[in-house]
């Protein structure tokens, strides 16, 4: 009799990479000069589990794999053979492997077989095996071997984006949330029975009695709305665990002596948020360990202790998650930055700025101070990307930092991408929605401020500024008979300020995103909807989009002006 | 993807699964004097009419969008899709909610009828191809026509309706 193992491949593969981060997260715990047995103990369960589950679905190629990997391991569990600096560094490479073999295994399941890599790293483990007598041994050969190993493994880590992160379809979830969810549900059919039963028999003298209990409907159906959405919520932890073995990776290559500390590991964050924001913080994290820190002689003349420290903590403020990244090294260099921002012309030698506005300069596309380009970072292409990815999320970055004492890196994150805090216009008798993050400031329209750049391109005059206007009704082609439009919302896009048309500004309230693009398709200008108190449909104006559109319909018309140009690149 | 091969798969779908045996239910409803009909199973619900939130830039058949118990779906009028002349939405304008997956993904639309009629069990056998002569925009949408009680019922492909990728194609193809 044969059994349908196909629903159970999706576990497989979740419950194989959360073992692989244990058994990563443990291999970098463990000291090569004294490591006790539980942590031994530890990767060897591991592997073992993997090597199990993949021999029950009959992922033969894994199965072997990690086959040679559980028979070292128990060698060195029987004290046959203790773990060098070496074999750990291959282990940690055949965690990435393994990675890759599941990825592409995940992908297609016909494509269970063994990559050069793995090849490579069976053939060394056997080595180690097959010399269990000999532990002092470590030969040249196998030396480049490893090297060359790394380096290949590197480039396979960068080409295929790690696991985990593509498409995970479902989540955990602490028993405790959903207790207090069905406790919610709980209250909630209460309230409902006390609604029924007053407006059963309603007289007006019940009203009060009704009041009291819809007061007490609102309250448990938003704690609900907040339980529900708690359910994405996710440690950061989950995505910081991964940059201790980043760290060690930098250590060994960039030749300095760094700690990694880890604190507020427990804040959480909307899954979608962590995951996007997984890639800046590795980044800003890079760039500390790069060009933050210095070289250990260089700290040694300073007489900072040798091993240089990077920081990265999470707490929650307001009504967002703050995540600062930091480091003891030199801090940023003021001069430096500020002449190379008036040879890019960024900013005028004359103009005075404060301490911090210099240094957020760095985060311009285009920018980058390091003397030399190194394959980690200093290409100028990476802080601005990293300050666009997380706008894209509606949080913010900023930079502080203090000559020769390090440099710190504050990003705040919205809580979760569901809700927003928006503001609700009024365009040709229809509401639309702005996301507060990108208003700048909202105006009534003076019409002697517009001036015609061309025959379809307006400016409006801003504080001694022309800031291109765009017509939301001419754009969104809505019935240009109802458009009366007042007031002119400033956004903010991409550091370049347009002034959106809009006819009526209504109130600011949190809205529920709902994307209704899988039932439709995408609208340019729109990146969602939501439903407004009276239970109509009220679109979200995706104002990066917007600009877009606008830009190639002006495009079609030839002349625009240079700065929403710049502004939509 | 073209066109014939979506009603290719769809055809030969139902010459596999239509044993004598298999009965199906559809809903039938009127536009103009004609009569139409889709899958009951594909229906969600139908509901009254009500003002939909228009879309920028969209179609003219494109009504806008309604909120339907959270889901925000967009509404299809027919009448403007399949060509035929204007009427103003009376008591018996329905919108009828269609559900299906296309590629592991659920899709609900809505569309606007004139008014519901009737459920008819129909054998797959009884529905024949549309014929060849005298293609237009309506007849992109047909799984075939079948003879209810003496009268042409026009069977529609749903999985084309809920497909606006693949409603450009065929305007574009139409017009």
């Amino acid at each position: 009799m044969s059994i349908d193992l196909s629903q159970f491949y999706q576990s497989f593969f979740e419950e194989s990479f959360e073992l692989l981060e244990d058994f990563e997260k443990t291999l970098l715990e463990i000291d090569i000069d004294k490591y006790d047995v539980e942590q031994v103990n530890t990767i060897f369960r591991v592997i073992h589990s993997i090597k199990g589950n993949s021999g029950t679905f009959n992922f033969t190629a894994i199965r072997d794999f990690t086959h040679v990997l559980e028979t070292y391991l128990n060698q060195v569990r029987n004290n046959n053979t203790r773990l060098t600096l070496n074999s750990v560094q291959v282990l940690l490479n055949s965690t990435d492997c393994l990675r890759v073999m599941l990825v592409e295994l995940q992908k297609d399941l016909t494509v269970d077989v063994e990559t050069e890599n793995s090849k490579k790293i069976i053939e060394l483990v056997q080595s180690y095996i097959d010399r269990k007598e000999d532990d002092s041994y470590s030969g040249c050969e196998v030396k480049a071997d490893i090297e060359k190993i790394n380096n290949e493994l590197d480039d396979l880590s960068t080409e295929i984006k790690l696991p985990n992160r593509i498409e995970t379809t479902s989540i955990r979830v602490s028993v405790d949330k959903i207790d207090e969810l069905i406790n919610n549900v709980g209250e909630l059919v209460i309230v409902q029975l006390m609604i029924q039963d007053i407006t059963d028999s309603f007289a007006m003298h019940k009203l009060q009695e009704l009041k009291e209990a819809v007061s007490v409907l609102v309250n448990t159906s938003r704690d609900l709305r907040d339980g529900v959405l708690r359910i994405r919520m996710l440690p950061v932890s989950y995505v910081f665990n991964r940059y201790s073995r980043m760290v060690k990776n930098l250590e060994s290559r960039l030749g300095k002596r760094i700690n990694l500390n880890i604190s507020g590991e427990h804040t959480e964050l909307d899954k979608t948020v962590l995951e996007k924001i997984s890639d800046p913080i590795a980044h800003i994290i890079r760039n500390s360990a790069d060009h933050g820190l210095e070289t250990t002689r260089e700290r040694k003349k300073t007489s900072k202790p040798e091993v240089g420290q990077i920081f990265l903590n999470a707490y929650y403020e307001g009504g967002g998650v703050i995540v600062e990244i930091g480091d003891d090294g030199k801090g940023l260099n003021k001069e430096k930055i500020k002449n190379k921002a008036i040879e890019n012309k960024i900013i005028k030698p004359e103009d005075d700025y404060s301490d911090d506005e210099i240094y957020s300069l760095i985060f311009e596309p285009g920018f980058s101070t390091a003397d030399e380009v190194t394959d980690l970072s200093g290409r100028g292409v990476g802080m601005d990307v990293v300050k666009t990815n997380i706008t894209d999320l509606g949080g913010s970055i900023d930079v502080h930092s203090i000559v020769g004492e390090g440099a710190i890196f504050v990003v705040r994150l919205p809580l979760t991408l569901a809700i927003i805090e928006s503001q609700l216009i009024r365009i040709c008798n229809q509401t639309f929605i702005i996301s507060m993050v990108s208003i700048v400031e909202s105006i009534k329209i003076d019409e002697s401020n517009i001036s015609h750049v061309t025959l379809n391109s307006e400016v409006y005059k801003f504080r001694n500024q022309f800031i291109p206007i765009i017509r939301v009704c001419d754009q969104f082609k809505l019935d240009k008979k109802l458009s009366r439009e007042k007031y002119l919302v400033i956004v903010d896009v991409q550091g370049k300020l347009i002034g959106l048309a809009v006819d009526e500004l209504l109130s600011q309230q949190q809205v529920v995103i709902k994307n209704f693009s899988q039932n439709y398709k995408k609208i340019e200008g729109i990146s969602g909807a939501t439903i407004l108190a009276d239970g109509e449909v009220g679109l979200i104006i995706d104002v990066y989009g917007l600009v877009n559109a606008s830009i190639t319909n002006w495009a079609g018309n030839s002349k625009l002006p240079d700065e929403i140009l710049e502004a939509g690149d | 993807m073209s066109l014939n091969d979506i009603e290719l798969e769809d055809d030969q779908d139902y010459l596999i699964q239509g044993d004598i045996d298999v009965h199906l239910e559809y809903l039938t409803f009127m536009i103009d004097k004609d009569e139409f009909g889709v899958e009951i199973l594909k229906i969600l619900e139908i509901k009254s009419w009500s003002k939909a939130t228009p879309l920028p830039c969209a179609a003219k058949y494109v009504e806008g969008v309604l909120n339907l118990r959270g889901n925000i779906i967009p509404i299809i009028d027919l009448r403007n899709l399949f060509g035929i002349k204007k009427k103003i939405h009376d008591d018996l304008t329905v919108i009828i909610v269609l559900q299906t997956e296309i590629e592991n993904e659920k899709k609900l639309v809505g569309m606007t009828v004139d008014s519901v009629s009737d459920v008819h069990h129909l054998n797959k056998d009884a529905i024949v191809l549309t014929p060849d002569i005298g293609k237009d925009r309506l007849s992109d949408f047909l799984i075939g026509i079948a003879n209810i009680s003496g009268r042409m019922v026009k069977v529609l492909n749903v999985n084309l309706l809920v497909d606006f990728k693949i409603h450009d194609e065929i305007l574009c193809e139409n017009s």
